[in-house]
This record gives C-alpha cells, structure tokens and sequence, in this order.
C-alpha cells in the first residue's frame, strides 16, 4: 500500500468502523464476480434501446444491436462515410433511377443456421414499410411493399415510385432478418414484433443469449462463430455484458471503477479533464454529423421579419456558446448542413455574434412593422441543459438590443406535439439534427421541404416554393455533382433568409477503458462494429 | 410524639435549573421544594394542602424518589429512603406507595388489569401464577370492581373505576403508607365522595398511613388528621387539621381557608380576595415570600424569611407575627 | 382480525379507482403525443394520425377511459409503445426489486431509528442526545443523491468493499424466481455466496433511502418516549420498582410506538417516492427507473400501471400498519 493510498484509508478508516461487525464484505464480491462473467467479456456501458426490433426504433442506441446483430444490403464505410455494398454483392440501377436490382452474398447463415436469401430480404423490406414507425416512414414516401420482389434464390429488385437520390443512403436502415424464424413467432399479423423485441432473427456477427434483454438496462451478447465477414483480430470479444448506467455520477464512477468498460458517448464537456486523467481510462472523440440548430417559427410576427430574423441570427453568440458551454468540442456550422459533408458550400459564412447588426435589421424591421415589442417565447427542452443554456445566452443578448424572450420548458414527446400544429408551434425551440442517412437530404431535405410541415422537422413553418423545388430536384437525380450544386445553392438561399439559427456541429465523448482495443466509432449513432474489438491484459 | 413516625420528612429540597434564550441564555432557578420538613405516624392521614404550583407534588415524587431530590432526608421507620440501593430501595417502594391524580394517564394502556395488579406483585416476588391472580381478583373486591375487570384494558373503564384500579395496584404490594396525590380532583363530584369513603375504609382496614396531597380544603378537612400548608415551596404551617382550619395563624393559611368553598352561603358572601398576583416560584419575593400579598405584612417580612415556630402545642408557624421569644424551633 | 382485513381490502378498491382517474387525467393533459414520439422523427403527420387512430389515442378521454378499465378488470395491465413488452412482465420483473429495496430500507430505519430516539429521549439534553440531534437534522436535511455518491465514493471507490450499484455484477446470474428478492431468492437456491453478494449490493442504496426515514422514526420515537415517560404510569411503574431496563424496552416504547408505527407506514411512500433517485443512481432495476423513463415517452399503459402497482403496495403496507397497530394498542383493535 502506498503512502497516499493508506492516508485515504485511514481518513475512511472510522466509517468503515460501522461496517466492521458485518464482515468483510469485500471477499464476497470478488467471490460472487468469479462465479459469473470472467474478464474476456467486454462491460458495455453505452445506452441501451428499448426495443431490439431494427425496424421500428432509429435512433443513437438502436444502432448497436441492428450493427451487430444484424447484416443491412449496405453498411456506410470510410471517411466520411458513404454506402457502401454489405449483403448485396452487385447493384444495378436503371438509367431512370427508379428500378434497382440487388444480388445478394450466398452462403451468409442467420444464428439459427439457415441461409440468408432473397426471400428474407423481400421481407423484410415490407416488414419495414409495413410497420409504421421507426424507419418505415423513411422509405414509405417513395417506396410500397409490392415494388420489393424476389428475382431468384440470390437476387431481388426494388421499384421506387420516383427516383430518389438516398435511396442507396437509407439502405443500411434496413436489417435483414430471418423470414422463417420471424414468421414462427408471429401473432396477430404483429410481423413478430412482440417477439422480436426481445429476441434476435439476424445474420450479424453476435446474437442474444435468450431472456437476457430488458429495455435500457441490460443485453448479454455472444460471438457468432463462423460469422461470414470473419473476425479482424485473434482473439476477438466472445461475450457482450451490456449494462447501461443512468445516471450521469454513478456511470463515470463505473467506468474508473472498471464496471464498465465504456460510457455513452455523451461525456459532458466538464467531465473531459476528469476522464483523461484518470488512470486507465481514455476519453474517445467521436466525430459526428449530429448538427444543433434553433428552429425560429418563420410563419407568426414578428418572427416572419426577415429582417427580425437576421436579427435572432446576429444576436446568437455562437463562439461564447462553444467555447463556455461546449469548451471548445464542436466547431461552429453556419448552415443547415454538416461541415464535412458534401453540399456544405465551404465558402458559407453565416452569420457571427454582432450585436450593432442585429439593432440594424431590429430597426429595419420595426419599420416594415413587424411587432418587435412581442415578447417571444423559447421553448427549450428538459434533460437537455444545453438547450437551456442556448436559451439563456439568447435571452440576455436580446435584452441588450430591446428584444424580450421568455423561457418555457417542455419535455420532447410534448415540445414534439406542440410543433405538429402551427398554431401551437414554439417561436424558437432547439434540436440536433441526427444522423439517419448519410446524405444531405437527411437534414436539409428533411427540414425545409413542405412535406414536413407538421412534423418538429418542419417545425420552421417555411414555405419557399423556390428551395422546395431544388430540394426536390436533388432527391430526383443521380447526378452526385448536379446534387451537390443544388444542396450548395440551398443552402445558401437558406442561410440569406435567415430561416433557422444554425449553431454547430458537434463530437460525441466517450469515456473508454484503456484494456479495450481497436475502438473506432461506429458511422451512425452507436453503430461501432465490435467485431474490431479485442481485450488486453 | 407519642408513637415513633412512619415517614419522617427534614430540610428536603428540590431546585429546578433550567437555562432558557437564545442567545443570551439566563439560568433560572425554580425553588420547587424549599427545605421542607414534617412526620407522619403510623396509620395517620397527613394533608399536604397548597395552591397549585407550589410544591405540594413535586414534595410528594422527591420523597419517593420519582424525581431525585438536591437535599435533604427521608427516613422511612428509620430507615434513609434517600440513600437506599438494590434490595433496600426495592422494599422501600414496596411499603411506599402512590396514587396519581389523573386515572388517565396513571394506567398502562397497553396491560389488562390483571397484568396491571399482577406484575407489581411478581417484581415484588410476593405471588405469582395462579395464586397472584387470586389476589388481584380479591383486591379487585376490595376496592368495589368485578372479577370480570381482569382481562379488560383500562380504557374500557371510567374515570372513578381506573382510579379504583389504580388504588387496587397501590395495594398489590402491601404498602405501609400510601401517597395519594390529589387522588380525587380529576373525578366528578359526585364520584369523588365514593373514593374517599374507600380511601377511608382502607385506611382503617389496613391500617394505613396517608400523605393526601390536595388542593382542597373540605376535602382534606374531612379526610386527614393533620395538615400542612405549603406556600412557594415552603410549609407555612402545620397542626392538626381542626385547629388549622378552624383558626389558621399564618395569614395565607387564613386566605387559603376563607377562599375555599365551604357549604355555608352565609359565609361565602364575605370572602375576602386574595390581593396581588401569585408570585413566580422562579423568582419568589425577598423576606417572607407571602409578603406581597399579605394582609398584616410587617417591616420584616421585607428583610427576611421566618423562623417555624411553636406558639402552640403541636401548632408550628413560620411568619413574623408569631416572634421568637416563645418559639421553640424545629431547628 | 381476518374481518378487519377484507374490509380494508374492501377500501382500497375505491382508493385504487380514484387513483387511476387523477393518473389518467393527469398523463392525458400533458400534452404529449405518443404516438409522434412513436413513429419517430422521420414520420410525416399522415403516419402519426395513422399511429394515433390505431391506438384509439383519437377517441373522447372519457371512452378511452371506460376502455382501459375494461382491460384492466379483465387483467390486462397493456403493453408498452415502444418494447413490445406486456406491462405485467416488465412490473413483475421490476417490482420485487423495489420491494426488496423498500423493506431493506424500512427494516434498517426501524433497527437504527427506534433504539436511537429511544435512547436519545432517555439521555434527554445529554451529549449522546445532542450527537442524535445533529444525526437527526442532517439526515433529513442530506440529499439523497448526495448521499447516494458519498457512500459509492467512499465504500465503492476508495474502500473497495462495497459495490458500486446493481443488484448483482454484470454476469452473475439472477436467481430462480420464487419471492422475487434476490438475497431471499439465493438463499432459497441455496447459493449463500450469491446471497451475501446480492446482500452487499443492497447495503449502500438501502442506507442511502433509509436515512431520512430513520431521521424521522428517530424523532419521532424521541418526542413520544418523551411525552410517554412524563405519564404517571411510568412514575408508577418506577415507584413500584420495576427494574429499568425492562421497563424502557417492555413498557415506555411499547406505548410510545402507536404514532412511530403510523409513521412507517407513510414513510413506505416516502421509500417508493425516494426510490426514483436512488434507483437511478445505484442502477438499481426498480419501479421508479420504469416510472420514469415510462413519463418521458409517454407511455401510458406502463405509467398508468406503475403508479396502479405503487398505489397497491402502499395500500397494503398501510393495512399491514394497521394490523401491527392492532397488536400493540388494544385500543385501536377495538375500534374496527
């Protein structure tokens, strides 16, 4: 024992005194972990979803069960990452871009043994649109369940109703799952979502131990031998122990306890400097696509001000929000998309921090006399103290040039229904643009067209026939330069309007046990292959 | 005196110290029990009569320890009840018994009856078993309740019956002298008189000592041989119970009388009142304490307190205008 | 005693249903839509109508109302939105836990809490009282969130002799079903290892939700040892001399207990309330973490559930306070 380590033993040393009648508990523990889990098996402390059904829930946490336990027709690889072929060996697109002919692997094996085949992909694409929540509503847009048919043993076709440009970027949404298991387990034409809910029908390198899945607590994984894609190292990572923390203390506790072998990718800021130094742990950096953006409801006064929005839009102090609040770990993004993506114009400037501008178009706007006195209202979200803290900085930049904000609070399913109507919509509320398809469309195509009017996607209330027109053409062609162009061109018209208050892309912090090895981010949300994995020591 | 006391009572004193404020906080001491000093003989019922307030109780539980007097003696046939441990002490409260005022609160309200009679006499190791509710059910009949009171709990009775109980459980263990500490005052009038006629009847069955303590009078007049009259702590006089109430020497003994009911209209009429306010016995007046409110209150009375004299046989006084030179103190 | 049972079981029927009224108003006036939350941030507002319509989300409350007590008579508890999973399956799994912790802790407050305000009124104004008092304030005054991270910081992280939170290490398995309470059920299976394991885990959430309530039972205890050693019953039992000891133990809290008993069984919703946070923290799979992560979607069949099973555990440790009120106070045994 060292010197330092029996000064903190002494300073605890009357407390334990309590506990000394008791025993030495500590034996038991030790005991107890013996008898269960050794330590080949990796502690996965990231979040948890509630479901593992890969087709109605698509979020941050659901991307690690339907990567690992399922294989898609694509998987996004590279960097940055583009769709790239997985099940599928060879794609062939008619030159109208609405019929695509698919040949699928032979040989991929579901867990139970049977062989993945066009029939299991056929259906679960109509599983997917079938189901009308989780990914289906992405694709039911251009997409019905008879345009998806089996053209042989190993070949299926896919028919759009139009050409869609991220077709081939929603592709790896889609799992594919074992049709015969998943047909023996339906009940009331549920397509076996009861069952498989809580149970795996994939092909994907790990599988469920049975009955070990309870929503966002805990899912025990085991290695699948023989996986088709193989396995990278030699001694991969045979059993997954998914145990999440919830709370935010106890999870960093966890982890330089060695609990768990990583955290959730939400490491705040404020905790960075704790995770570097603390000993066996490293704090990884996850880039991401994930953008935050303040929606400004474009169709009420005085928010329907041009000018006033310019305004909102100067006033915002976008390098005082990431350099206090995020402490530097996102970099500012002046518009609707990603910076790293393509159809970001790289020579956008947006807008910065400069109050003397925002009185100008403030004044310009009160006499195109738009009601500047209205107290407007943010609607920021609980549990999420970032956007209160936007709110906030928002707020006292506005009272300096006269503009007075209030802040409301509502948790997301109710900030969610308020924006379905314009009417109850929020005058500003704030979300972060996530990552469901690699693709421009993803967030400028999904924000500011008028089919999403109604939804919080739409939550702007902008109607421009103009921008709705090119973000229809670019989802019509496959032209990946003529797409570009448009997105670019968009963007920009976006931007001039000052239709949203863009803030920044942001990395995603993981706190990561210094034994595991050959972590690299997963693409989308949690979607890390574990396959990479190995264990040291 | 003719026959040797049961009980005899010299100097006993008890001070309550408090502290009280923030922040500041003053010590106050409340003179309780003032260095009194009386005897009771066997078989006599001595009345310890006094306003509320004054002592009269809290004499009654330092004597038996309830509350551990500063100072002082009680001797119990001799014996030092005060210094008394283990077996001595315990056949002490066995011959010293109590009787409280409130039949409420004096009953365990979580023991039957006969758990209630039956317990003292096994601490006591005097019966047990079968034998010991035998006895409880004859003390039961001594006191006027029904065998059938045994396996009822005490709120299942009235207030006259509990306190019947309660004399009962008093005589479980024998006692020689009984402390009955206003033993009728909570009860209604009418059952009042039929305690004291068992209180009485048992006196002269079992020949026991009483120290009655009440608030009074007519109660005491009609109950007790003799009496002493407490005032702030202190015994102000002391006789037999006829020549004090018939002709009180102190003059708040003289109050006390004139102020309590007597069933005489004629003489109600003429009630003198008590002038000024009762004195704190936190902070009790300099010389005699009764002096401020004293009809006949000399010079002296300001200056300091009176020694107890003697100005009759068997009369003790403790006031200015009975002098010295005929006293013959207790000192 | 059997009677008095059936008629508080009786009772509780109206009480449950009065419950399940104000849970259902309330979770209904929030506005929040489960079924956009359901259908994701991709749907259009077609597909949420859509969504909304096959749960019956568009009906008038009052027949969604009538609806959802028809299923509940029928004994069908729903399933949750979003796991597929049947209510029951998920309370059955989650509610022992909480009970487990609930009794853990109720039986620590009552072991520590009594002797301390017992003590502490016997030593009345002395040193050791003084210690209590400060105990006493400081439990009721602590965060227990706070506490919840003093304790893993200092038995968990710097001792190393307790675990950090669970109820068992990732990788031990749980034990076979019977009573639901791990320690119970490993002892049963006859795993004394595992037992003592799922007993250490135990240790630290049940000291943090136990604290305020034993601060609680503590003065409680104290004020009424008080007011009971002040009865002459007391002065009498002292008079006639009963040895201390037995008295203090037999008869002063004996008699002082009516209005601590009363009190445990008010704590118990202070356990189940308590158990939100200290369930979080400890990771400890109860009712609460349900409960909560049940609001934040908007789940209603889960919700509605949950606070039906909590409404059901409260009531029954309530009646079960009655009864031991009946033992110790004949009084109260004979007014029912």
């Amino acid at each position: 024992m060292r010197r330092r380590d029996l000064l903190r033993y002494s300073a605890t040393a009357g407390a334990l005194g309590a506990l000394a009648p008791i025993g030495m508990p500590g034996f038991a523990v030790r005991d107890a972990q013996a008898q269960g889990a050794g330590a080949a098996a990796l502690r996965w402390g990231g979040n948890l979803s509630r479901t593992l059904d890969p087709h109605t829930v698509y979020d941050v946490p659901s991307a690690f069960t339907r990567v690992n336990l399922y294989d898609c027709l694509y998987e996004y690889a590279g960097n940055p990452p583009e769709p790239k072929p997985l099940l599928a060996t060879e794609t062939r697109s008619s030159a109208d871009g609405k019929t695509h002919d698919f040949t699928i692997r032979a040989g991929v094996k579901f867990h139970d043994g049977s062989e993945l085949t066009a029939e299991d992909v056929v259906y679960s694409f109509r599983r997917m649109l079938a189901l009308p929540q989780g990914v289906g509503p992405a694709f039911r847009p251009f997409m019905k369940a008879e345009g998806v048919t089996a053209t042989g043993r190993h070949s299926v076709r896919m028919e759009l109703q139009f050409p869609y440009a991220p077709f081939f970027a929603c592709l790896p949404m889609v799992a594919i799952m074992n049709k015969r298991l998943m047909e023996a387990n339906t009940v009331n034409n549920d397509w076996a979502a009861a069952w498989v809910a809580g149970n795996d029908a994939g092909s994907g390198p790990y599988k469920v131990v049975p009955g070990s899945f309870r929503p966002l607590d805990s899912l025990d994984m085991e290695a699948v031998d023989g996986y088709w894609r193989g396995w990278p190292h030699s001694r991969p990572i045979r059993q997954v122990l998914c145990r999440p923390v919830r709370d935010d203390a106890t999870r960093l506790l966890a982890v330089e306890k060695g609990d768990i072998d990583s955290t959730h990718s939400y490491i705040r800021p404020d905790q960075h400097e704790r995770v570097r130094r603390a000993p066996g742990l490293r704090l990884v950096e996850e880039p991401q696509l994930r953008t935050y953006l303040l929606r400004v409801h474009n169709g009420r006064d005085p928010m329907n001000n041009l000018d006033f929005r310019k305004a909102l839009s100067y006033a915002f102090p976008y390098e005082l929000f990431i350099q206090r609040v995020l402490r530097g770990t996102a970099v500012r993004s002046p518009g609707p998309l990603p910076v790293s993506l393509w159809g970001h114009p790289r020579d956008l400037q947006g807008y910065k921090h400069d109050l003397d501008a925002a009185r100008r178009h403030l004044d310009a706007a009160r006499r195109a006399g738009a009601n500047v006195t209205r107290e407007i209202t943010f609607t920021a979200l609980v549990g999420f103290d970032e956007t209160e803290q936007a709110a906030q900085l928002l707020q006292s930049e506005l009272r300096k040039i006269g503009v007075t904000m209030r802040i409301a609070k509502a948790v997301w399913a109710n900030a969610v229904q308020m924006t379905q109507r314009e009417e109850t919509s929020p005058d500003i509320w704030s979300h972060w643009g996530s990552t469901y398809y690699i693709d421009p469309d993803n967030w400028v195509g999904q924000f500011y067209s008028k089919a999403a009017l109604g939804t919080q996607r739409g939550s702007s209330w902008y109607r421009d026939d103009e921008t709705d027109g090119m973000l229809a053409a670019a989802r019509a062609t496959l032209d990946r330069a003529e797409r570009q162009r448009l997105y670019e061109a968009a963007s920009r018209r976006l931007v001039d309007q000052a239709v949203d208050v863009w803030i920044y892309n942001g990395m995603a912090y993981r706190a990561v046990r210094e034994r595991v090895k050959g972590y690299r981010p997963g693409a989308v949300g949690d979607g890390l292959d574990l396959r990479e994995l190995w264990l040291e020591g | 005196m003719a026959e040797a006391p049961v009980l005899a009572v010299r100097n006993l004193r008890k001070h309550f110290v408090q502290r009280k404020g923030f922040p500041n906080p003053v010590t106050v001491t409340v003179r309780a029990v003032d260095d009194i000093s009386f005897a009771i003989r066997p078989g006599e019922a001595f009345g310890l009569v006094g306003e509320s307030g004054c002592g009269k109780s809290t004499a009654a539980r330092a004597l038996l320890r309830l509350i551990e007097p500063d100072a002082g003696s009680v001797t119990y046939r001799g014996e030092d009840v005060l210094a008394a441990r283990g077996g001595a002490l315990k056949l002490l409260r066995r011959k010293l018994q109590i009787v409280f005022q409130d039949p409420y609160s004096s009953l365990n309200p979580r023991r039957t009856i006969a758990q209630t009679l039956v317990e003292p006499m096994q601490v006591h190791g005097l019966a047990r078993g079968a034998d010991a509710l035998a006895r409880a059910r004859a003390l039961l009949d001594e006191v006027g309740l029904p065998a059938a009171a045994l396996d009822r709990y005490p709120h299942e009775f009235s207030g006259g019956q509990r306190q019947r109980i309660g004399i009962a459980r008093a005589l479980a263990v024998e006692p020689e002298l009984i402390i009955a500490d206003e033993p009728v005052s909570a009860l209604d009038v009418s059952i009042q008189a039929q305690v004291l006629m068992l209180l009485k009847d048992l006196q002269a069955r079992r020949h026991l000592a009483f120290l009655f303590v009440s608030h009074d009078l007519g109660v005491v007049r009609w109950f007790c041989q003799r009496v002493a009259v407490m005032y702030l702590g202190r015994i102000v006089e002391e006789g037999p119970v006829e020549d004090v109430l018939h002709e009180p020497l102190h003059p708040y003994a003289r109050v006390l009388r004139d102020a309590s009911p007597v069933p005489d209209p004629a003489l109600r009429a003429a009630l003198p009142r008590i002038e000024g306010e009762i004195p704190s016995a936190a902070n009790p007046p300099a010389g005699c304490h009764f002096h401020p409110r004293c009809p006949r209150a000399l010079p002296a009375c300001r200056e300091s307190f009176p020694a107890t004299t003697e100005p009759a046989p068997g009369r003790r006084v403790a006031c200015h205008l009975y002098p010295a030179e005929d006293r013959a103190s207790v000192r | 005693m059997l009677a008095l049972i059936l008629r508080r079981l009786a009772l509780m029927i109206p009480v449950l249903l009065g419950l399940l009224v104000l849970v259902f108003v309330l979770t209904r006036i929030v506005p929040a839509d489960p079924a956009a939350v359901l259908a994701g941030e991709q749907a259009s507002p077609e597909q949420v109508a859509a969504i909304r319509a096959t749960l019956g989300l568009d009906r008038p409350l009052h027949v969604q109302f009538v609806r959802y007590l028809v299923q509940v008579a029928s004994g069908d508890f729903g399933t949750s939105l979003y796991t597929h999973r049947p209510v029951v399956q998920d309370l059955a799994e989650r509610m022992p836990a909480t009970i487990e912790l609930a009794l853990a802790s109720m039986l620590l407050a009552i072991l520590v809490g009594i002797p301390l305000g017992a003590v502490a009124a016997v030593r009345r104004n002395g040193w050791l009282d003084q210690i209590i008092r400060v105990f006493t304030i400081g439990g009721l005054a602590v965060a227990s969130f706070w506490m919840a991270i003093m304790l893993q910081l200092v038995f968990s992280m710097q001792l190393d002799i307790l675990p950090l939170r669970g109820r068992v290490d990732a990788g031990v398995p749980a034990p076979p079903f019977l009573t639901g309470l791990y320690v119970i059920d490993y002892l049963l299976a006859g795993n004394l290892a595992l037992a003592r394991h799922a007993l250490w885990h135990l240790v630290l959430p049940s000291v943090t939700l136990a604290l305020p309530a034993t601060a609680t039972i503590a003065r409680f205890t104290r004020s009424s040892v008080i007011e009971t050693l002040q009865k002459d019953f007391v002065a009498w039992e002292r008079a006639v001399g009963y040895p201390r000891r037995v008295m203090l133990w037999k008869y002063v809290l004996r008699n002082s207990l009516s209005a601590t008993v009363t009190q445990v069984g008010l704590l118990f919703g202070l356990f189940l309330s308590g158990s939100i946070v200290v369930e979080a923290v400890f990771g400890w799979p109860g009712l609460g973490d349900y409960l909560f992560s049940a609001i934040t979607t908007a789940d209603y069949q889960p919700v509605m559930a949950t606070t039906l099973a909590i409404g059901v555990i409260y009531a029954v440790v309530n009646i079960m306070v009655d009864l031991v009120q009946a033992r110790i106070d004949p009084r109260v045994a004979e007014q029912r």
